[in-house]
């Protein structure tokens, strides 16, 4: 099985590719909305310092997601 | 019953964009998600009909997850036609939306709007083929610049149920199929744009980048603001008002009463525009003459902000200071809404999820947020002491801000999510949009404002000849002294402070403060009761049970702050 970690370990320039949600249905839905989902190949354009949110691209989009909404994000890297 | 036509479609696709040019109406639109806190409602009329036409909040799914969300699925189910606005840079995404609306069945049609830039990121859609796929009008348009939008209302007619079929669970593949066959992207270099995108909300280049943006624009705002008024506002009222006005008080009999109301008081025999309290002079000089060009400066440069992109780096910037009194990023919009005005600032707590965060950040904002009126009257009663007198009150704001939050956030029941904001592209402000917006903001502060100020002058002229003010100011005279240091009279500006902050500096000056005393009296006035106009909108968002719960935080407040602040600045001037 290959490893997998959460969004808010990766680096600014790190790339991954989705694999799991640790949360309910509605934090799987809010995600879904806004465009990430399983499969979805995120690029961390800027991390903040002390637990700050994280800033991933993604097709044409940006998102800032909080420190702790990245924890539950699961990516292996591409 | 004329027909409802309902604008869906994402967080920052432009729908009110699109509303303004349909209907000709102005709401405000820009460049972040969830500017469209209500639903607007306008008239479009088409071949001779009359369609109603609905601007809802963006939302990003029709499975509801918050409260605005499930407003808007009943809207839909409830229209007789859909327009979708899509953002055209962003195809895959929208289409999502798209889909899910098709299976709503009604009649539908989808403007691709913003599609001027996808030219500049290297997209090209097929609209012909999206068209054939979708079973759909697809009509590209640019809001901003009125493209397309004459298309799109000719085309309402071809609106149709689409016969586009799917699994529910293949959805995203469909998406992905529909895409393959209808878009090509040629990667291009890196816009100067996206360059300084991603170096303002990098920590090590974003910091310094906040600080100069607000360096900048409260300098600015300063700048326009005293340049307004020394060139253009006090030579008006000095060398045309006063004159009119010193000749209509010689017609009035000088004890009459119609001359106290409109002219008020003679100081050292002429008119004093500070101290005079008239209708006409006082009156309109507060408005117009002190406090309008600071309000003109500031909305002209937030709206700047906004138009930019800049307001949601902003949030992801501050975020980390947010959480600390148990709010994230996107709460900072509210709050610099309210440095303008408490009212725009207080209903913008819509945007926030829920209710323990609108009940901080109201909080935050009717105590610790001056706004622009109190702002300009702060400079007027402190700005001969130069940096010291203003510096100390906003330094005494922000740590009131930051304890009062630091509390509220582990006493106030409720749910404190985390940041989750989409960030979009830095745009070029349309000069046209902006002008319309800073034109709506400053005409909305003159319909609030001017009845506030006349009626305002009016009951302190009927309170002072009702001898009120002489008895409050008695009362409180012993306790008045003892906590804060402060002469009993002070007590009329407070209560005038609640009609409008910026006539209580009126009745300061006359009093001849001391430097610390008007430093005391300063923060107090700031964090008292909001305006009237504040409080109503505070009632509405909160209800009454909140708002009382807030009026006991805000008198405590107060009354700490204004005590201990009068212990530490005697302990320094001894």
């Amino acid at each position: 099985m290959e490893s997998t970690l959460p969004v808010n370990t990766l680096a600014e320039g790190d790339r991954g590719e989705i694999t799991s949600f640790e949360g309910g249905f509605f934090f799987i839905k809010k995600l879904e909305g806004m465009g990430l989902r399983i499969g979805t190949t995120i690029t961390v354009v800027a991390r903040q310092w002390m637990s700050g949110p994280v800033i991933v691209r993604f097709e044409n989009t940006e998102v800032a997601i909080g420190f702790n909404m990245a924890k539950r994000i699961r990516v292996k890297r591409v | 019953m004329s027909s409802r036509i309902i604008l869906a479609g994402y967080p920052n696709v432009g729908k009110s964009a699109v509303f303004n040019r349909l209907t000709g109406m102005d709401v405000i639109s820009s460049n972040y998600p969830g500017t469209t806190i209500d639903i607007a409602r306008g008239f479009l009329k088409r071949e001779g009909e009359q369609y109603e036409l609905i601007d809802l909040p963006g939302f990003y799914s029709l499975e509801p997850t918050c409260k605005a969300e499930e407003i808007a699925v009943k809207l839909i189910r409830e229209g007789d036609l859909i327009v979708q606005v899509v953002n055209a840079t962003n195809l895959e995404r929208n289409l999502n939306l798209t889909l899910q609306l098709i299976q709503q069945r009604k009649p539908m049609l989808i403007a691709l709007n913003m599609f001027d830039e996808t030219k500049q990121k290297g997209i090209v859609i097929d609209v012909a083929k999206l068209e054939q796929i979708l079973d759909l009008p697809v009509v590209p348009t640019s809001a901003l610049t009125g493209e397309g939008i004459k298309e799109l209302v000719t085309r309402m007619k071809e609106a149709r149920v689409s016969r586009y079929r799917f699994e529910d669970v293949q959805r995203w593949n469909e998406i992905g199929k529909i895409t393959g066959q209808v878009q090509s992207i040629h990667p291009q270099h890196h816009s100067y744009f996206e360059r300084l995108q991603h170096a303002s909300v990098r920590p090590i280049t974003g910091i310094p980048i906040l600080v100069v943006v607000l360096f900048l624009m409260f300098t600015l705002i300063r700048v326009i603001g005293e340049g307004l008024i020394e060139f253009l506002l006090d030579p008006f009222f000095e060398n045309m008002w006063k004159p009119l006005m010193t000749t209509l008080s010689a017609r009035l009999s000088h004890q009459s009463l119609l001359h106290d109301l409109l002219i008020g008081d003679l100081i050292g025999g002429e008119i004093d525009f500070g101290q005079s309290f008239g209708l006409l002079t006082t009156g309109l000089h507060v408005t117009f003459g002190a406090v309008l060009p600071y309000v003109l400066a500031f909305f002209t440069l937030l709206s700047v902000l906004e138009d930019t992109g800049y307001l949601p780096r902003v949030a992801v910037m501050v975020d980390n200071l947010m959480h600390k009194v148990g709010l994230h990023g996107l709460s900072i919009i509210p709050m610099l809404l309210g440095f303008g005005c408490n009212v725009p600032g207080t209903m913008a707590t819509r945007i926030l999820e829920t209710r323990k965060e609108k009940f901080i950040v109201a909080t935050l904002i009717a105590i610790t947020v001056p706004c622009m009126a109190m702002q300009a009257m702060l400079f007027g009663l402190l700005g001969t002491y130069g940096v010291k007198g203003v510096g100390i009150v906003y330094l005494t704001l922000f740590v009131v801000w930051l304890l009062l939050g630091m509390i509220l956030k582990r006493t106030v029941r409720g749910r404190s999510p985390e940041l989750f904001l989409e960030i979009p592209p830095y745009r070029r402000p349309y000069f046209g949009g902006l002008m319309k917006k800073i034109w709506m903001r400053v005409r909305w502060f003159l319909q609030e404002a001017v009845p506030f100020v006349l009626v305002g002058v009016l009951i302190v002229n009927l309170l002072y000849s009702l001898g009120f003010m002489q008895w409050v100011s008695d009362k409180v005279s012993p306790l008045f002294t003892l906590l804060f240091g402060l002469p009993g009279e002070a007590s009329g500006a407070l209560i005038i402070g609640f009609l409008r902050k910026d006539l209580a500096v009126g009745m300061l000056l006359p009093l001849n403060l001391t430097f610390q005393q008007l430093v005391v009296a300063s923060v107090m006035l700031s964090m008292f009761f909001p305006c009237i106009a504040t409080f109503s909108v505070l009632l509405k968002e909160l209800g009454i049970k909140d708002l009382l719960k807030l009026t006991g935080i805000m008198l405590l407040c107060v009354v700490i702050t204004g005590s201990l602040l009068h212990v530490i600045l005697s302990l320094f001037t001894g």
